[in-house]
């Protein structure tokens, strides 16, 4: 894969195939960058991209500025890990000496491949960025398409189930300013986790890195710290090896705070305590600058957060500055 | 509409805006609350005007679909997989169910973090670990109470220079304890309660540069002797203070007198405080200790009690029975007569300082 530019045809296919993927949010957006129509489904979206890409309008580049913008950000399973021992000046020349000095920087890729593959490299002086490929089908069910058949004296029920071809995108992203990478993987629940933690480590070891296990910092602490700051904390689960304590809010809006009950145990819990902390946090536009109301869900020992939400780029590095920031805090 | 009916979901609405509670909710959850059927139009329809009428907020609100779980899903998702059953819909070719959501405009109720309780002038102040006792009992939840105890004040009141070192040991004191609750994960704000000479104390403190970093939560003066134009107003702008409840007995016979005898008092706690965000009012039977007989104090910080309403509900609905608007035209008695008296105090007070001073080293 090089830089070459693709065809208004191979362009058509990359937007059909982002259309089934994305969240209907962010295509509106893509297509208010042009002057075509919006529509109100899918359908409509793919006829009126194409329509742009026809008129020229939606070219090759702001589609991958948009792409690498939404696609592998959001709704999906994030993982803090240590940054690699090694000096971002020397990076250049490992990728160069690699092999996969060719998709350094290159264009997006239509190939979804059905094992874990590196697409791109972005390296700029401020950070490392890496994006791997798969193509995971999984099959939804398809109710309208159920029937029934009587052979004989039998009765027979057929349960149909419909192909869905999910772009599954990993990203490891390293900005040299920040104590952190992340390593970010779709949501599927096919996807080994542990394997793409394999699959990371090989390829930043071709890339120069010291071979060495990817780290997990752990985010107790930024539950420990959300929870006491009071607002957006929706659940929260306290543990330790002799037991635990478990909050929660089920309203669909207020958190715990919004509920003074269970507010007032939350206040009650020292959880200082405590070795583990897990919770379900919110952000708001107003209050945590994000773009949207973002579900969070942190799993502080593992350094996992699993994004519930949809969103773009600086929504997910928002997030996790704010979490460094907490998991800092005393 | 029955109206009966209608007016028990309007008594529920303000109970639920007065108190700062349950003020989200679907029209499920509602409709049980009140007794209810879910399929109620008119009770739909009765939720639907209090949107029209900026009293709440619709929002449509998500629930899982899969019937072991059937839970309320956060707002801020994608609405693609549950998080709690971890049910994917697309896989399950289901949707998540929609039913209309609530939320009243309104703030929620506040929690009594931490406390600190100032007496007043010739007294043990018993009431105060009485205070303490009754509201670790009453509350489900742990609210530290600081008792400043300044010592057994008799004539120290006639002389400024006193008030000025014992408000300077009052703040330095909070200063110490807002210090310590900031360790604790406490707020920096404590709420206060004040008597009498204690609430001039308070006010010292409050009008202190030395102290103007200190910022407080709700406060209430009992039989204040604060003078009524205290600027209340400026230290809630400011952030000062949250709040402040005024409550004057009605009985009160020796508050009118403060002002005669004791160096910057004032009747606050008989005519009330003048500030517009003030909240004053007069329980009429009772005298200048009244507060603290310990059947008035088990009600005054009972969960519906004045005290207990107003350090944790919402202000805007509160609205307590005694609730009085002091006229506006108060002016403190002649300055000449004042001085006179004042003076006199003043004189007695060196008259008796070493008797005084003799009593505080035998019985601080």
């Amino acid at each position: 894969m090089g830089t070459d530019p693709l065809s208004k045809l191979q362009l058509k296919e990359l937007v059909r195939r982002v259309i089934v993927a994305q969240g209907n949010a962010f295509i509106k957006e893509l297509l208010r960058g042009t002057t075509a129509r919006i529509g109100a489904s899918k359908e409509d979206f793919a006829a009126n991209l194409d329509a742009a890409i026809d008129a020229g309008e939606l070219t090759q580049e702001k589609l991958e500025a948009w792409l690498a913008e939404v696609e592998g950000w959001g709704d999906q399973h994030l993982y803090l890990i240590e940054p690699p021992q090694i000096e971002p000046a020397a990076l250049a020349a490992g990728i160069a000496g690699s092999v996969h000095a060719g998709v350094l920087n290159a264009s997006a890729s239509l190939d979804f491949p059905q094992a874990l593959e590196l697409k791109h490299i972005a390296l700029t002086d401020a950070g490392l960025s890496l994006l791997w490929h798969q193509g995971k089908a999984g099959w939804n069910r398809f109710k309208a398409k159920d029937f029934s058949l009587d052979e004989g004296l039998e009765h027979y029920r057929f349960d149909a189930y419909r192909q869905r071809l999910d772009r599954s995108v990993v990203r490891f992203e390293w900005r040299y300013a920040d104590a952190y990478c992340l390593v970010l993987i779709h949501r599927n629940p096919e996807i080994d986790h542990k394997a793409v933690f394999a699959d990371v480590r090989l390829s930043l070891a071709a890339i120069g890195c010291p071979d060495a296990a990817l780290q997990p910092i752990p985010l107790n602490q930024a539950v420990k710290v959300a929870a006491s700051k009071g607002k957006g904390v929706h659940s929260t689960r306290f543990e330790l090896d002799g037991g635990y304590v478990e909050m929660a809010s089920t309203l669909a809006d207020g958190g715990i705070d919004a509920v003074e009950p269970v507010r007032v145990v939350l206040q009650a819990v020292d959880t200082g305590q405590f070795d583990r902390a897990q919770g379900m946090l919110h952000f708001a536009a107003e209050e945590h600058g994000t773009s949207r109301r973002i579900a969070v869900q942190v799993y502080g020992r593992e350094g996992r957060l699993r994004i519930w939400a949809q969103c773009k780029r600086e929504d997910v590095l928002r997030i996790v500055e704010l979490l460094w920031e907490y998991n800092g805090a005393p | 509409m029955n109206a009966t009916w209608s007016d028990r979901w309007q008594a529920e609405i303000e109970r639920r805006l007065g108190e700062g509670v349950e003020l989200e909710f679907t029209l499920g959850q509602f409709a049980q609350a009140v007794e209810a059927a879910d399929a109620d139009g008119a009770l739909q329809a009765f939720l639907d005007g209090l949107v029209s009428a900026s009293i709440a907020l619709r929002r449509d609100v998500y629930r899982c679909p899969m019937g072991p779980c059937a839970r309320v899903l956060p707002a801020g998702m994608a609405n693609t997989v549950c998080p709690f059953c971890l049910a994917d819909y697309q896989q399950e070719g289901v949707a998540p169910e929609v039913e209309p959501g609530y939320r009243l405009l309104g703030e929620s109720s506040r929690d009594i973090r931490w406390v600190i309780v100032i007496h007043g002038m010739n007294s043990r102040a018993k009431w105060q670990e009485a205070f303490s006792w009754e509201i670790a009992n009453r509350l489900s939840y742990s609210a530290p109470v600081l008792i400043y105890k300044y010592g057994w004040a008799t004539i120290d009141v006639f002389a400024r220079w006193l008030h000025e070192r014992l408000a300077r040991r009052l703040g330095e004191r909070m200063r110490i304890a807002i210090e310590q609750a900031q360790k604790s994960r406490l707020p920096t704000r404590p709420d206060i309660i004040a008597h009498s000479f204690g609430t001039l104390l308070l006010s010292r403190v409050l009008e202190s540069p030395e102290f103007a970093d200190l910022k407080f939560g709700r406060i209430i003066t009992a039989a204040s002797i604060v003078r009524p134009d205290f600027d209340w107003d400026r230290l809630i702008e400011q952030g000062r203070v949250e709040a402040v409840l005024n409550h004057v007995g009605g009985r009160d016979r020796a508050v009118p007198w403060a002002q005669y005898a004791i160096p910057g008092a004032g009747p606050g706690g008989t005519v009330g405080y003048l500030a517009a965000s003030a909240l004053n009012v007069r329980a009429d039977h009772y005298g200048h200790s009244g507060f603290f007989i310990p059947e008035n104090l088990g009600v005054a910080i009972s969960r519906h009690g004045v005290w207990q309403a107003f350090l944790t509900r919402p202000l805007a609905h509160f609205r307590p029975q005694g609730a009085f608007v002091p006229g506006p035209h108060w002016r403190p008695a002649p300055l000449l007569l004042r001085l006179g008296t004042r003076a006199l105090a003043y004189g007695v007070f060196w008259v008796l300082a070493p008797f005084s001073w003799l009593r505080r080293r035998l019985d601080p």
